[in-house]
């Protein structure tokens, strides 16, 4: 667990950009963001890297409008260049063909991959389903049922939050971040509550760091226990779906109760806790999760030895694990590839303790191991909820750290989908920049490259297997 | 099957209408010489001969079908229609002589009778289709499949004409194709009745092959009419495709009509094929097809009725009003690029046999500095036959007439020698009484 | 023409005709109550087909005659199918026979009509449901030619009405040919009636369709006469499987209830197989149908070692 600090910034030049973030790679940093924002003057790149001790943060001035790429260093930096790209005409030199990400040109030439060929073409899915599913365009380059490549078109749901939060008083931040996303609306929130406190030079005491962690692992639950029944789904088993449903629902009641929204929404303060729970709720609750936790293992149980399901779930949408890393793929998808990391274990500010991340019987990187990686965290999320709430909670604080403002923090949580990490620039007590770069978001090119060379009725059942959402990363 | 690696490239070759008399009359010439051979020369044959051309047949009609599905180019795939019809007649004489064989007289000439019509049928047929390609490569250029679309607006008369010809080889009711297939395939069925062994089996065999085959050939037609005819033309000569003249549309018109005269009243002519036949088994004639063992098959009441049936429908769907709109592409706007090809919709079957077809395909990504720039796709399904059995046979006959050249000397000592040597054998063999 | 052959006529067109929506509404209900969910009422398809009739079509762009003439000739050709269908052994001659193979063409027929008007629309979703569609249909016939074979050898008839005669015979149910066909025939209504594990009749995601696909163009009476056909399938194969398949008493009246009887139970197995079952993997279904064809084939071999012949 590293120590409790601030983010490190490192500003350098437009010509030192592309090696000082080079030296950050081979210093053992992992990329989790590369954003564009305005300052006093002209554009700045800024380039997020995890490190073991402390996060670090590389920013550079770009007089030219353009800057070395990236995206043969990161591969996962593809899309953020490309979103810089469209929101703030940073141009990236090496990045070739820079292909739109917000931007929504007419020709599909201009945002797709071309595919050479007599046979393939191309199959449109989206934005528009036949079912209730979010907005986004699916472009399938296949040849019949096998398909050869997967273009996304997001950017939909693109509400421009980012941009609406600046110049409003950081409190009001939260509100912003929590609209992303309503399934991921507390890790959102946690995330950028604690870039603004790095910022400023904060830290959260114990009972705000157990607050958060309880409603970061109620959170994990239901939205969990919803993955499972809509993998159930996929592949048109309906018991398991209807009782995973179930499950979801009794969880999202528990939340009701013990928060008085059951997405959760508007429990997470700036510097300040707003949870309070007596012990008699305590009580109850973890009676109520304890028989949860006993009926979820018993249908896990059934769910193994339904061999009709089983049999849909081997080797399809498979992630290897070098894939997984240089797409930057995070969270369960990558843990069910065999990439051992997890955010709340390297969260000083949350109250995880000396955490573990996960790991599945067989990391194979398919959908089955995607299934079991959520078997082995929900019991993971039983026993930290089980523990949570041994005592009641109390609204807590936070204390000041001995580091001055340096006026970039940088928050970075666990959602259920993925390492979701929030940059804020300061401005006085108002926002500057605040960048939300969330693990649906991290994930997505995960997804399609997951599609590769899979039969296109498996879509649906691959896309469910790691269950992202639209809303939060178009913001 | 397996003699016929010619007839896929020799017909691509010929104009339209050599085509359309090449698999009307010269194929059924050997058919000729089979039935003569058969049936009058060695007649009886046995047993063994009538499960050896039966089995030729069913191998001949599923792949002769199968590879047509994989084909790309309209005449190419239909000459391997043409070795699948040749199969399903090959069938028919077979099933007769398995009948005559083990005493069953009227089925043996029920299948003989079968086996004719469907010759004729598919003469018919056959040559319907090859003109509607002769006409549409006047029209349009060339008959790859993947660059054609949208003819049947442009050329009614064609259009209609093809796909009723590929409604007939599909073997779909009310048309000839059926006729003569459902006597085929009730003249097998009944083979999976007989009361010995081998040949119920030979007979139960060869009826799943038929169903898959004509299961197979409605496939295979679907696509051919969605490619050509249907959809969006796929180059800009599709889009300003003209219809030919007269003379051919009437000829096309003929067959077609021939087509559905011999589906609306194979009764007429069955009797006459089954006196042909080895059992001289005389039918009584109707319209339809009448036969003891059968649930019956009455055509002209099954064409009308359909007929009526779907005029009174379409009439009773007409008085709503439609709403114009797009082709449903989930809210995008329609684009060439969403176009399905001939390999795609094929590509389930493709994947199924796998192990069978043995496609060959390749994926290249082309990629520079972490973006992919593009892929490149490849694939064919390789000509089983050509690759393993024809690939191989034309190499050792190479192979052998390299060492052959070597007795030739070019001089005459040489050859006089090699004559006397042979002559002393002979003289030799006579004597000891191997010869004469 | 007797009585018997008249009320057989009459349930032919009142059941298959008016009834035929009922066994879906039936499988859709009982697999709501198994699954724990209130579900439609048993009438739901029934409301649907007035909906649809009162609604308006759609000509989508690119389209031309096949378009509108598909539907009507899929319900055209599946009502001709009803009318070969026997009940209780009997069946008024409407000049149509009663061939077991002529009402095979007619269900290929309907088949191609549906996905000819996919590439009319060029529709990619009806396209990728059409394809896979005639991929299991090329095994499904195979199959179903083969449990034909089983059923006719008792009679040495592919009349329906004599097969029908056959399932009478007292000996029927102790021959494990009859017991192989009927197996089989299982396989042959779960892929034609589009049911879990073969296809999943409820989703909507539009890249597993299967027989749903090419209904995507549709709407209004277009639609009605499509979802009917689909319906009118589902008696087809289970009137088949109670006439040919379930032992039957001699009387026309037990026949009758018998078959009423068959058709109900036939409807709750499907939804308890679809509930218990998940989705098959697509490129899976033929080696389903090709293990009943394993075993139609063995049926075949114990009639000989039975002594059947």
């Amino acid at each position: 667990m590293p120590a409790l600090k601030a983010a490190l910034v490192e500003r350098v030049t437009a010509q030192d950009w592309r090696a000082a973030c080079e030296r950050h790679a081979q210093a053992g940093g992992r990329f989790c963001g590369l954003f564009a924002s305005r300052g006093s003057q002209g554009l700045q790149a800024n380039c997020l890297f995890a490190r073991s001790d402390q996060d670090h943060v590389v920013c550079a001035h770009v007089s030219s409008g353009a800057i070395d790429t990236l995206v043969d260093l990161f591969a996962a930096a593809g899309r953020d260049e490309r979103e810089a790209h469209d929101s703030y005409g940073l141009r990236f030199a090496g990045h070739e063909p820079m292909r739109p990400l917000l931007d929504h040109p007419v020709e599909p030439e201009a945002w797709t991959v071309a595919v050479h060929g007599h046979d393939p073409y191309q199959v449109a899915v989206g934005p528009i389903h036949a079912g209730v599913i979010e907005s986004g365009h699916f472009r399938f380059t296949v040849v019949g049922e096998r398909i050869l490549h997967l273009d996304l078109r997001m950017f939909y749901k693109h509400r421009g939050l980012q941009t609406a939060a600046e110049g409003r008083p950081l409190a009001d931040g939260l509100r912003y971040a929590q609209r992303a996303c309503a399934a991921c609306a507390v890790t959102n929130t946690v995330a950028y509550a604690q870039a603004c406190e790095s910022a400023l030079g904060l830290a959260p005491d114990r009972n705000l760091r157990r607050a958060r962690t309880l409603l970061l692992e109620l959170e994990r639950l239901y939205n969990h226990l919803n993955d499972v029944s809509a993998i159930c789904a996929g592949v048109g088993f309906a018991p398991g779906a209807m009782a995973f449903a179930a499950f979801k629902e009794r969880a999202q009641r528990l939340n009701q109760r013990l928060t008085g929204h059951r997405f959760l929404f508007n429990t997470v303060a700036l510097a300040a806790g707003t949870l309070h729970i007596g012990q008699g709720d305590t009580r109850a609750a973890r009676e109520e999760l304890k028989t949860l936790d006993e009926e979820q293992r018993r249908l896990w149980r059934e769910l193994q030895f339904a061999g009709s399901v089983q049999d849909r779930l081997g080797d399809v949408g498979r992630l290897t694990r070098e894939d997984a890393v240089r797409l930057g793929a995070v969270g369960p998808s990558a843990r069910a590839a065999g990439v051992h990391q997890d955010t709340r274990s390297e969260s000083p500010r949350l109250f995880y303790g000396e955490f573990v991340p996960a790991t599945p019987e067989y990391a194979s990187g398919d959908v089955a191991a995607r299934l079991d990686i959520r078997r082995v965290e929900l019991a993971h999320t039983f026993a930290i909820l089980d523990e949570l709430l041994t005592i009641s909670f109390m609204p807590g604080g936070v204390k000041d750290l001995d580091a001055p403002p340096n006026g970039l923090g940088v928050g970075r949580v666990e959602s259920p989908r993925g390492e979701t990490v929030c940059a804020v620039q300061t401005d006085g007590h108002t926002t500057g920049r605040l960048h939300l770069r969330t693990g649906s978001y991290a994930n997505w090119p995960a997804v399609a490259h997951a599609a590769r060379e899979n039969l296109l009725p498996d879509f649906p059942l691959i896309n469910k297997s790691f269950e992202l959402c639209y809303a939060c990363a178009d913001r | 099957m397996p003699l016929h690696s010619w007839l896929p490239r020799a017909h691509p070759l010929a104009p339209a209408h050599i085509s359309a008399l090449m698999s009307g009359v010269m194929i059924k010439l050997a058919l000729y010489g089979l039935v003569r051979v058969l049936f009058d020369w060695l007649a009886p044959p046995g047993l063994w001969v009538g499960i050896t051309l039966m089995a030729v047949g069913a191998l001949s009609c599923l792949g002769g079908v199968l590879y047509a599905l994989m084909q790309h180019e309209l005449k190419r795939l239909l000459a391997f229609h043409s070795i699948e019809n040749v199969g399903i007649v090959a069938l028919g004489l077979g099933a007769s002589l398995v009948f005559a064989d083990i005493g069953q007289p009227r089925w043996s000439a029920i299948a003989f009778a079968a086996a004719l019509l469907h010759a004729l049928n598919h003469a018919l047929f056959k040559g319907l289709l090859f003109l509607g390609a002769g006409a549409f490569a006047k029209a349009v250029g060339g008959l790859e499949l993947d660059r054609l679309g949208g003819l049947l607006r442009r050329m009614p008369w064609t259009g209609a004409t093809f796909a009723l010809g590929a409604m007939a080889i599909a073997g779909l009711p009310p048309l000839n194709g059926f006729a003569s297939e459902w006597l085929t395939l009730q003249s097998l069925l009944h083979l999976g009745l007989a009361s010995q062994m081998g040949v119920a089996f030979a007979g139960a065999l060869a009826t799943a092959a038929l169903a898959g085959t004509a299961a197979l050939a409605v496939y295979c037609f679907v696509k051919v009419i969605g490619l050509v005819l249907l959809g969006l033309p796929r180059r800009a000569e599709c889009a300003q495709a003209r219809e030919v003249p007269v003379g051919m549309r009437a000829s096309m018109v003929f067959l077609a009509a021939s087509c559905v005269a011999l589906g609306v009243l194979p009764g007429l002519l069955v009797p006459t094929l089954a006196a042909l036949g080895p059992g001289r088994v005389t039918l009584h004639e109707a319209a339809g097809l009448n036969i003891p063992g059968t649930g019956s098959l009455p055509t002209l009441v099954l064409a009308l009725a359909l007929v009526a049936l779907v005029g009174a429908l379409v009439r009773l769907a007409r008085s709503r009003r439609a709403a114009p709109a797009p082709t449903w592409t989930c809210g995008q706007p329609p684009a060439a690029g969403l176009q399905w090809t001939s390999a795609g919709f094929t590509k389930p079957l493709r994947l199924v046999l796998e192990a069978l077809l043995r496609p060959r395909r390749e994926l290249r990504v082309i990629a520079s500095s972490g973006v992919v720039e593009a892929l490149a796709y490849q694939a064919e399904v390789p000509h089983l036959f050509d690759t393993l059995l024809y690939g191989p046979v034309s190499r050792g006959a190479l192979r052998g007439a390299r060492i052959a050249r070597r007795v030739q000397s070019g001089s005459l000592r040489t050859y006089l020698i090699y004559l006397l040597a042979l002559l002393g054998v002979l003289l030799a063999l006579a004597r000891t009484g191997v010869l004469g | 023409m007797t009585l018997a052959t008249l009320a057989a006529g009459v349930v032919q067109v009142v059941g298959g005709v008016l009834g035929a929506p009922a066994i879906v509404g039936l499988i859709q209900h009982l697999k709501a109550r198994l699954q724990g969910r209130r579900g439609p009422s048993v009438l739901q398809p029934y409301r649907e087909l007035r909906r649809l009739w009162g609604k308006s079509g759609v000509t989508p762009e690119p389209h031309t005659f096949i378009y509108t003439v598909a539907p009507a000739v899929a319900a055209a050709s599946t009502i001709l199918a009803l009318l070969l269908l026997p009940i209780g052994g009997h069946g008024p001659d409407w000049g149509l026979g009663h061939d077991a193979l002529v009402l095979i063409g007619l269900l290929a027929l309907a088949r191609f009509a549906i996905t000819l008007a996919a590439w009319d629309t060029t529709s990619g979703f009806a396209l990728m449901g059409g394809a896979r569609d005639l991929m299991f249909s090329v095994f499904v016939e195979g199959l179903l030619l083969l449990v034909l074979v089983l059923l006719a050898l008792p009679l040495h008839s592919t009349d329906l009405l004599s097969m029908s005669h056959a399932a009478t015979l007292p000996e029927v149910w102790s021959r494990p040919a009859h017991w192989a066909a009927a197996v089989a025939f299982c396989l042959v209504i779960v892929a034609e009636t589009g049911r879990q594990p073969v296809d999943n009749p409820d989703t909507h995601l539009e890249l597993t369709m299967v027989h749903e696909g090419p209904l995507l163009e549709y709407a209004g009476r277009e639609l009605a006469y499509l979802q009917w056909s689909a319906a009118a399938k589902h008696w087809i194969m289970l009137v088949l499987a109670c006439e040919l398949v379930i032992p039957n008493p001699v009387s026309f009246a037990a026949q009758v209830a018998v078959l009423g009887g068959g058709v109900l139970l036939l409807s709750v197995a499907l939804a308890v197989c679809e509930t218990v079952q998940a989705k098959m993997r697509v490129l899976r279904v033929p080696l389903l149908l090709g293990s009943g064809v394993a075993l139609c084939l063995l049926g075949l071999a114990s009639w000989f070692a039975g002594g059947g012949g």
